[in-house]
């Protein structure tokens, strides 16, 4: 039976393969009913998988193994235990949910067929990153869902933005990766495995040890975990690797609500979470995490405060949802990050497809200053983009509420000196998040509409292949807190260690609630009572506003600092000075040098017979003179 | 008695004198002359050396040598006669198609 | 025979053949170098006698005098090779032509010195033990001369046929 577990890597793969081959000759409904189905498969093997890790077994079997040399063996298997179990279902479920709503929001693209490829592409190396029982899987994994991610991002390639988008994606997360990489060498260096089930146990034997960099003595557990996290960064743009995720709205909303809010972007937490025994062992490296979480979701939500594109505030909603996960995780609270992950993947992943209904019903516009009143000719999106609002925000009773509580609780509770402070920041964060999310919702779907009669006319809901996946996210965004995935995965995740009484727990979930319902109404008295309020808000912290609504600069740092000198390194030095004089010196040099040689030995042929002839006689002289001499 | 090497002296005399003249001059068919006296000069040798050996192999070594030179000869001259034919050329310098 | 007549004969024979020979490559004139190489081809025909090999003469009068000569002449004839006044006979390089010529003859000549003579030599010849030899050890390359000679008939009508369009226009 649990061979057969392949098949959940395999019927993506297929449809990829598929689409990608024969895609462009067979008809759009064939192509979508492949897509679909392929993921459909992987979901009730899924399934059937997670049933049995329900009765308690974890299931290892090793496909094939790809190198075997001395001490390096590396094979092709899975491990499926409880954390693999929910990634499984996020991916799987969240993933089926938008290919359907894709069906719909992608109708009459010309590269239809080469989307649902790409999509199930990135299912299948999502899956592989999941379930893979070796860094090598994860690796692999981790590469090629940054290489889909590439190709979706880009897919309207003819668009310049797109297609830098595309590029910038790629060049930054391999950035991470590059450290992601360091850290598995330095581990496979240290123990000589690449197992899970290998590694572990031997992860405590090297507490202690130290490298040697630059005469600095670095504590190797450490520097392996941050080295590690480096990929992290990348992947799930955290400060200082988050510039690539808001120019990756370029790409098709489904991407963006699959690829960017419920999968891509939290394998870091999910890696954080599976080599939690490293972690675990350092308290700097968790001290970093979770310093970066939190440092990272104030920025980022103080961001989206001033946004006006829909579909970039969410992004940033993306970056500063993460940081959270990382918080809980930073906190060894590993479970709480898993479960935050868990409830934000439907939530987040509703926010972008209502967004997707919404570019929809504004053929392609995104700047919520240009919509308004939608609700009234929306009321499927507004309903369930008000119900993933109330999640985000906390309110009692929706998942987030639960996921998001069971973090700040630990940061709280926590024993570190700067515990406390994260969550006030964490909380701080909260209000914010419940502010800029309630602003869409208030600015796009309530009051006046802001265009021109005739676009207001064109306004019409989704049709229901586009509607019922919105509903079923929805209804999943309320229910699923009630399970308490902490606790599920307690044989495979450490409890965290809490050093405040129980009680205190009330109390902050009472300051998170407050927080929450205070960003609410200060979004619903700006927005929707006093609309002036915030014209005059910006003018009056105007240098505060420009700063925000810029991004802090960030970009424009980063491309002063590394990319322009780059660029011009690539032109004045290697192009003037290597390619052309060197390299192509060399090679247009060896045919020149070759041809004058022959030019100099060509007057030797005449085409005069006589003339041959005393060279064969001279020959023939100096042939016999040295035998005879011999 | 005349030595051996007197013979031989004689023919090589004569190849020499044959392979200078194919050497030197400019016409075709003088050319081709010369070959003949290239080619009766090894038949001296080889005569030679049958009478001193008192071997008979050596006469039928000409005789094969004089029937190979006759066909040798007509193929060139039917050359050199193609040749003149096509191109009214008919001096070895200015046949240089086959330059480099 | 007496040895000092051999020695006059071959003195003779010496002499005549190189003023031959060179007479036939430094001609002005064509014909008169042919009519040099048929005397020089009697002169080797005598020669063979010299040696006790008759046949050898007869075939070599017949064959290069009577054929190859006689076909030379006729080359001759055809080609219709106009005499231009003062034709130059002898290449450019005809300098270096001699001194690799000399060269050679000079190694020749310090080679062949140290050759010995033996002392039986042949009495006679006669065509009927020529013949036995030709047919019971030299069978093959006789008759694989007949294939030459017939592939050098064949090959020397096809190279000198005249072309349709040497027939018509010119």
């Amino acid at each position: 039976m649990e061979k057969y577990y392949i098949l959940i890597l395999l019927f993506p793969l297929a449809g990829f393969l598929f689409n990608i081959l024969i895609g462009r000759f067979i008809s759009p409904k064939v192509v979508s009913w492949a897509g679909v189905l392929s993921i459909l498969g992987s979901l009730v093997v899924a399934l059937f998988a997670i049933a049995q890790v329900f009765s308690g077994k974890t299931i290892e079997y090793n496909i094939y193994t790809w190198i075997l040399s001395d001490d390096l063996k590396v094979s092709f298997g899975y491990l499926i235990d409880q954390l693999t179990a929910v990634m499984l279902f996020v991916v799987c479920f969240v993933g089926w949910l938008i290919h359907i709503y894709s069906v719909g929001y992608m109708h009459g693209d010309p590269g239809y067929p080469r989307y649902f490829a790409y999509l199930n592409l990135f299912v299948f190396s999502m899956l592989m990153l999941v379930m893979g029982n070796n860094l090598v899987m994860l690796y692999f994994g981790w590469e090629a869902v940054g290489l889909c991610s590439y190709f979706l991002i880009g897919f309207w390639y003819h668009k310049k933005t797109a297609s830098d988008a595309g590029k910038k994606a790629f060049i930054v997360n391999r950035i991470g990766d590059f450290g992601f990489a360091l850290g598995i060498f330095l581990l496979f260096i240290n123990v000589y495995a690449l197992n899970y089930t290998d590694i572990f146990p031997k992860i405590p034997g090297l507490q202690g040890h130290t490298l040697n960099i630059f005469g600095w003595n670095i504590d190797l557990i450490t520097l392996i975990a941050l080295l590690l996290f480096c990929g992290a960064v990348g992947k799930s743009a955290q400060i200082p690797l988050h510039v690539w995720l808001p120019d990756a709205m370029e790409g098709p909303t489904p991407v963006s609500a699959l690829i960017h809010a419920a999968t891509m972007v939290t394998a870091g937490v999910f890696m954080v979470a599976r080599l939690n025994p490293i972690y675990g062992m350092s308290e700097i490296a968790l001290a970093v995490v979770a310093i970066t979480g939190a440092v990272t979701s104030f920025f980022a939500a103080t961001i989206a405060l001033v946004q006006r594109d829909m579909k970039r505030i969410i992004a940033y909603s993306t970056i500063s949802q993460i940081g959270y996960m990382f918080i809980g995780c930073g906190m060894a609270a590993y479970g709480a990050g898993i479960f935050h992950l868990y409830t934000h993947a439907f939530f987040k992943a509703l926010l972008f497809m209502g967004a997707g209904s919404v570019m929809h019903a504004m053929a392609g516009e995104l700047d919520i200053y240009k919509m308004g009143g939608l609700r009234k000719k929306m009321p499927i999106t507004y309903i369930t983009f008000l119900i993933a609002s109330l999640t985000i925000a906390g309110i009692p009773g929706f998942s987030g509420f639960f996921s998001k509580d069971e973090i700040l609780w630990a940061a709280f509770a926590s024993a570190k000196p700067y515990g406390k402070f994260i969550w006030l920041l964490g909380t701080i964060t909260a209000a914010l998040t419940a502010f800029y999310t309630f602003r869409i919702l208030f600015v796009a779907f309530h009051g006046k509409f802001r265009g021109t009669p005739e676009e207001f006319k064109h306004v019409h809901e989704s049709p229901p292949i586009m509607t019922v996946p919105l509903i079923v996210l929805a209804i999943g965004s309320v229910i699923v807190g009630y399970f308490s995935i902490p606790h599920f995965l307690e044989p495979v995740i450490p409890k965290p260690v809490f050093a405040a009484p129980h009680e205190q727990e009330r109390v902050v979930m009472t300051m998170s609630i407050i927080a929450g319902v205070t960003g609410i109404l200060i979004a619903g008295y700006i927005y929707i009572v006093k609309s002036t309020v915030s014209a005059r808000l910006a003018k009056t912290f105007s240098g505060v506003y420009k700063v925000l609504w810029n991004k802090y600069y960030v970009d424009e740092l980063y491309s002063f600092l590394f990319v322009k000198p780059t660029l011009w390194i690539a032109e004045k030095f290697i192009e003037r000075f290597a390619d052309i004089k060197i390299i192509e010196g060399i090679v247009n040099g060896i045919p020149k040098l070759i041809y004058k040689t022959g030019l100099l030995i060509r007057p030797i042929q005449t085409g005069q017979l006589q003339q041959y002839a005393i060279f064969m006689i001279a020959g023939i002289i100096i042939f016999v003179l040295i035998i005879l001499n011999i | 008695m005349i030595p051996l090497s007197w013979y031989l002296l004689l023919s090589a005399t004569l190849f020499s004198i044959g392979l200078i003249g194919f050497v030197i001059r400019r016409d075709l068919i003088v050319m081709l002359m010369c070959l003949e006296i290239m080619f009766n000069a090894v038949n001296i040798a080889f005569a030679s050396f049958s009478y001193y050996n008192s071997n008979l192999t050596g006469q039928i070594f000409v005789l094969f040598s004089i029937a190979v030179a006759a066909c040798e000869a007509v193929i060139g001259l039917a050359i050199v006669l193609a040749l003149v034919r096509n191109t009214g050329i008919n001096h070895s310098d200015e046949i240089v198609n086959l330059r480099g | 025979m007496n040895p000092l007549i051999e020695q006059v004969f071959y003195v003779y024979f010496f002499i005549s053949l190189t003023i031959l020979s060179i007479a036939v490559i430094a001609s002005k004139n064509i014909i008169h170098s042919a009519f040099f190489l048929l005397i020089f081809l009697l002169h080797v025909a005598a020669i063979f006698l010299f040696l006790n090999a008759e046949f050898l003469m007869i075939i070599q009068i017949i064959v290069y005098v009577g054929g190859v000569l006689a076909l030379f002449i006729f080359a001759i004839m055809i080609m219709n090779i106009k005499e231009e006044f003062r034709h130059k006979r002898f290449v450019k390089f005809s300098i270096a032509g001699l001194i690799t010529g000399f060269l050679f003859l000079a190694g020749l000549y310090i080679f062949l010195g140290t050759v010995k003579s033996p002392e039986n030599v042949l009495i006679k010849s006669d065509v009927n033990s020529l013949g036995k030899l030709l047919y019971s050890y030299y069978f093959l390359p006789f008759e694989i001369l007949s294939l030459v000679l017939l592939i050098a008939m064949i090959g020397g009508i096809i190279i000198a046929k005249k072309t349709p369009f040497d027939r018509e226009g010119k």
